[in-house]
């Protein structure tokens, strides 16, 4: 069921040629006769969504949503143009594309209305590429980019992992001046997080001095702040640069807790206050649809102090951070009041940057947003409100 | 700490009970007390085999998983003896730990006789000597039992040299046994029959010893009782000499093992009495029961009350748990007479009780019981000894919490109490035995071989030093291979000085301790460097420094966290992420905030893991 306002559309595409070692999203090695059962459960799950709305960003995330072929993502966005009555011209629709595809597919993405590409570069020194079990180069990475620009592509952004192992400073420095290099307009820098069951974390508890220290981690986002800043990027979110006007649309939706659609195994929605995800497992979801069941794994309606706790985790991560106007806008609260404890307790450690219309993370306190946002989780909303 | 006992006095002219033996099974931790007993049950018919899937006589759930006896247990064994007598053979079990040895001198007063079992690979241990001494000095009848005789690294007959050097005891004494194969069973029960004396005593005024005492929620204290002189029946009226309460009786019986009523307790009888008794702290353990109408003039010798020997801070983690506690630590102290507590405020805190234990197995025991019964969260400041001072007003203090020291300038002298600890190692030990004691301001009183192999060493040891880790150094040391026991011997003078602990320059009350003056900056050094590695990284540095008084002997910093903060937060890392962080303030609320530093538990343990001297 889509809701009238819905303004996101997310489509999962599980699968990779090659599973990367620190990955523990929903992925699938790539078969071909596993690529046709989901594409049909796919597209059975979108057909049967229900309109009207104003869908404003389609994103195909993954695993790899490169990977399945351009003519299914021609498929895909035909169907959901179609069946959304969207305007492909007024839409951000973003595909995440792994930097090993010739230029024909991205001449055909192009083709079928996808107008944002989302490149795991992650990093531009080969070494580092190996170790992360990336099956590209970095002049891969330069090439790709070149074609996707040739291709007409307004809107490219690229991935950069600090944090990889036997990573140095310097070595992270070569990387940002190269990704800034390449002229691309949006740059994510993502800390590496080690996923518990991960062949990462095997190698990681036998050899932890392999891999960075959080203090190094540190410097490496605080030289990408730096750097990339100075290019003219604007650091508009903890892991996200942009230059003006490319942020990604679709990302600042999910910031915002706006709706959005999702489809595809382990894809995660949000609709009306209630959060819902798929399930996870490539033949619990096709076997949910082909049945003509429900896809769901989990719903968790969040009461109002978690949605307002959650509003606040979002925008603390955000530049804008907690801007009191549109929480009263939004909630009816009085953020600056039922923040009040959270606030001074961070502010004392120096992690805030606080004025009369909001409060939001300094680059101290965007390196510590977990901690800072931990406290700001439960507002203290007065007894009577929205009981 | 053991408790020297005079015997029960066998008065030669009373009335001998022929049919009944009294007898208590002590060993070293893991010698096989516990299968023995089991063994003795199963063959005399007390208990079928196919009941004995569980070790019947360690009924806690505690006790079973650490392999120790608490508390005492009684049981009447029915053997038709090789003469064609049946006898009733009263076992009386005793607790294997030296925090429970005057549970033991009670247990052993009872009884005339005594096996005394060794395990045929390990040989005499530290408790073995301890406990046999405790039965000689009781004049109880001690038959050796060489256990494990099946055991590959068995060697019997060097054991019986060493009890025969060691102990005095002859050879021909000596029975192998293997309690789990079960061999020498049968020669152990006809030991018994005609190695320990029948109880004798005077048929007129009634003598009982209570040994050990039990809270039942339905029917109140039942009182483990040995019959000495007179009987004990329904109806009554009994005294205790030492609390001179005056009950009724309501009910007596034995043990078999399950508790069966009898019409009476006579001369050398063991069994169990139900008065109306309330709280075990009543009557208590070693206090004679004799007639309220015709008493005895002379109670059992060896009454003493039992006297917490180390004290610790016991607080909920959370405040609104405090209520609970002081219930929990109520009800245990129904059935432990042992445990002492009293509300005690501490600044960092909160409100929560100083407790008093018998020694740091009791410690361990009452937190885990607290925990696990009573489901509370508890956090435990480090142990203390209880330190007499004599202030320069002239006024005697006891001290059971460093935080209550005065201040050092008006302290004339101050005392702490020493314990000889028996030691008992491998030769090639020696080294490291006496490293570790000289660490622990220990004094050599003697040393001496039992065999070329093994060595007994006796310390003159502060009891504080001892305390603190001092048994797990002493197991790593010597691979697991020494043993020790000690008992308390009185107080001495010493240079002690109170070590505070500052966090962002506030002393945290609860991480105060004490500590002699020469080990104060090694001690203060190796603290703030454990508080270092075990306070998390905060949002700010957190500086940490011991001090003696105003004058600052060590400091570290925990430097504040650099990074903490999650890459991706997209649709479904929204409510992972949300879900991650709820998880992590619930995590912190066991933290304890002090000032504006949040502790965890171990923090306040940590004094327990500094490696002392070396």
């Amino acid at each position: 069921m889509l809701h009238p306002l819905t303004t996101g559309v997310y489509v999962h595409i599980p699968f990779c040629d090659r599973i990367c070692p620190y990955c523990d999203f929903a992925v699938v090695k790539t078969r071909e006769s596993a690529i046709d059962r989901y594409c049909a459960a796919l597209h059975s799950e979108i057909e049967r969504a229900v309109g009207p709305q104003k869908v404003r960003t389609i994103y195909f995330g993954g695993g790899t949503p490169s990977a399945i072929g351009p003519a299914r993502i021609a498929a895909l966005t035909a169907l959901l143009f179609d069946k959304f009555a969207i305007d492909p011209d007024a839409i951000e629709c973003t595909l995440e594309a792994n930097p090993s595809r010739g230029p024909d597919d991205i001449r055909r993405w192009r083709e079928a209305g996808v107008n944002r590409l989302s490149v795991g570069v992650q990093s531009f020194d080969d070494t580092e590429l190996h170790r992360l079990g990336r099956d590209h180069s970095s002049a891969d990475a330069r090439r790709f980019l070149r074609a996707a620009r040739s291709a007409g592509f307004e809107n490219i952004s690229l991935d950069l992992i600090a944090g990889s192992p036997g990573q140095s400073l310097a070595g992270f420095r070569e990387s940002l001046r190269s990704a800034i290099e390449t002229g691309v307009d949006h740059v994510s820098v993502y800390g590496l997080t080690i996923e518990a069951a991960t062949p990462y974390a095997t190698w990681f508890a036998r050899e932890p001095q392999v891999f960075p220290d959080d203090d190094l981690v540190a410097a490496l986002l605080e030289e990408a702040d730096s750097q990339l800043t100075a290019a003219g990027f604007i650091h508009y979110e903890i892991s996200n640069f942009a230059r003006a006007g490319f942020e990604s649309a679709h990302n600042r939706g999910y910031w915002r807790q706006a709706d959005c659609a999702a489809f595809g195994m382990s894809a995660a929605g949000y609709r009306d206050g209630v959060r819902y995800v798929n399930h996870r497992g490539f033949d619990e979801y096709c076997g949910a649809i082909e049945a003509h069941r429900s896809p769901l794994a989990e719903e968790e309606q969040l009461d109002f102090g978690r949605r307002v706790g959650e509003a606040a985790m979002l925008a603390l991560r955000t530049s804008d951070g907690i801007v009191y106007e549109e929480f009263r806008r939004r909630f009816g609260v009085d953020a600056h009041a039922i923040f009040g404890a959270a606030r001074k307790k961070c502010s004392a450690a120096g992690l805030l940057e606080e004025n009369e219309a909001g409060t939001r993370l300094n680059n101290r306190g965007r390196l510590l947003a977990n901690s800072v946002c931990a406290e700001f989780l439960t507002p203290d909303l007065p007894r009577n409100e929205h009981a | 700490m053991s408790h020297r006992l005079s015997p029960l006095g066998h008065v030669s002219h009373g009335r001998a009970n022929p049919f009944v033996r009294n007898f208590c099974i002590i060993a070293h931790i893991d010698h096989g007390k516990t299968t023995l007993s089991d063994r003795l049950l199963e063959m005399t018919g007390t208990l079928a085999s196919r009941d004995m899937e569980e070790q019947v006589l360690d009924s806690m759930d505690l006790e079973r998983e650490r392999g120790i006896t608490i508390k005492a247990h009684p049981v009447t064994l029915k053997y038709q003896a090789d003469d064609g007598n049946t006898y009733d053979l009263n076992l009386i079990d005793t607790p294997g730990h030296v925090d429970f040895s005057y549970e033991v001198s009670r247990s052993l007063s009872a009884c005339e006789g005594a096996l005394l079992v060794i395990d045929a690979a390990q040989g005499i241990e530290a408790q073995t000597l301890a406990n046999f001494y405790l039965a000689t000095e009781a004049k109880l009848e001690v038959i050796p039992v060489i256990n494990k005789i099946d055991l590959p690294a068995a060697d019997p007959d060097a054991v019986i040299r060493d009890v025969e050097d060691t102990l005095l005891i002859e050879k021909e004494r000596c029975i192998k046994a293997s309690a789990k194969e079960g061999i020498g069973i049968k020669e152990i029960l006809e030991a018994i029959v005609h190695l320990v004396p029948a109880p004798v005593g005077n048929p007129d005024r009634l003598r009982a010893l209570v040994f050990d005492s039990f809270f039942d929620t339905y029917r109140g204290v039942i009182l483990y009782v040995r019959v000495v002189d007179g009987a004990l029946e329904q109806g009554t009226r009994i005294r205790s000499m030492a609390g001179d309460t005056i009950v009724e009786v309501l009910e007596v019986g034995t043990f078999r093992p399950r508790m069966v009523i009898t019409k009476r307790l006579g001369i050398g009888d063991v069994g169990y009495v139900i008065a109306n008794i309330k709280a075990v702290s009543d009557i208590g353990v070693g206090d004679t029961l004799t007639g309220a109408d015709a008493p005895a003039h002379v109670p059992l010798p060896g009454y003493r009350k039992v006297t917490p020997m180390v004290y610790c801070g016991l607080y909920p983690n959370e405040g609104d748990d405090y209520g609970d506690l002081r219930d929990a630590l109520e009800k245990l102290k129904l059935n432990d007479a042992a445990l002492s507590f009293e509300p005690e405020a501490s600044m960092a805190l909160g409100f929560g009780f100083r407790c008093g234990f018998l020694g740091l197995l009791h410690m361990e025991i009452v937190q885990e019981r607290l925990e696990r019964e009573y489901d509370l969260s508890l956090i435990a400041t480090s142990p203390s000894v209880v330190y007499h001072v004599l202030t320069t007003a002239g006024e005697h203090l006891s001290i059971d919490n460093p935080a209550k020291l005065p201040p050092l300038p008006t302290i004339a002298i101050m005392e702490e109490p020493y314990v000889k600890a028996s030691i008992i190692t491998p030769a090639e030990y020696i080294g490291a035995i006496m490293d570790l004691c000289q660490s622990r301001r220990g004094t050599m009183v003697s040393m001496d071989y039992i065999s070329p192999l093994r060595v007994i060493f006796v310390y003159d040891l502060p009891l504080a030093e001892v305390i603190v880790d001092f048994f797990d150094q002493l197991k790593s040391r010597t691979k697991g291979y020494a043993s020790m026991d000690y008992e308390l011997t009185g107080y001495k003078p010493g240079d002690l000085v109170k070590l505070d602990i500052l966090l962002n320059a506030e002393s945290v009350d609860a991480l105060s301790f004490i500590v002699h003056r020469d080990n104060a900056p090694s001690w203060g050094r190796q603290l703030t460097e454990r508080l270092k590695e075990v306070i998390p990284r905060q949002m700010f540095d957190v500086p940490i420094q011991a001090a003696i008084g105003n004058k600052i002997v060590a400091r570290e910093t925990v430097k504040a966290m650099r990074k903490n903060v999650l890459a991706k937060c997209y649709g479904g890392d929204i409510s992972r992420k949300r879900k991650l962080l709820e998880k992590q303030k619930e995590g912190k609320k066991r933290m304890k905030q002090v000032g504006n530093v949040e502790l965890p538990q171990e923090a306040f343990m940590a004094v327990l893991k500094l490696e002392r001297g070396l």
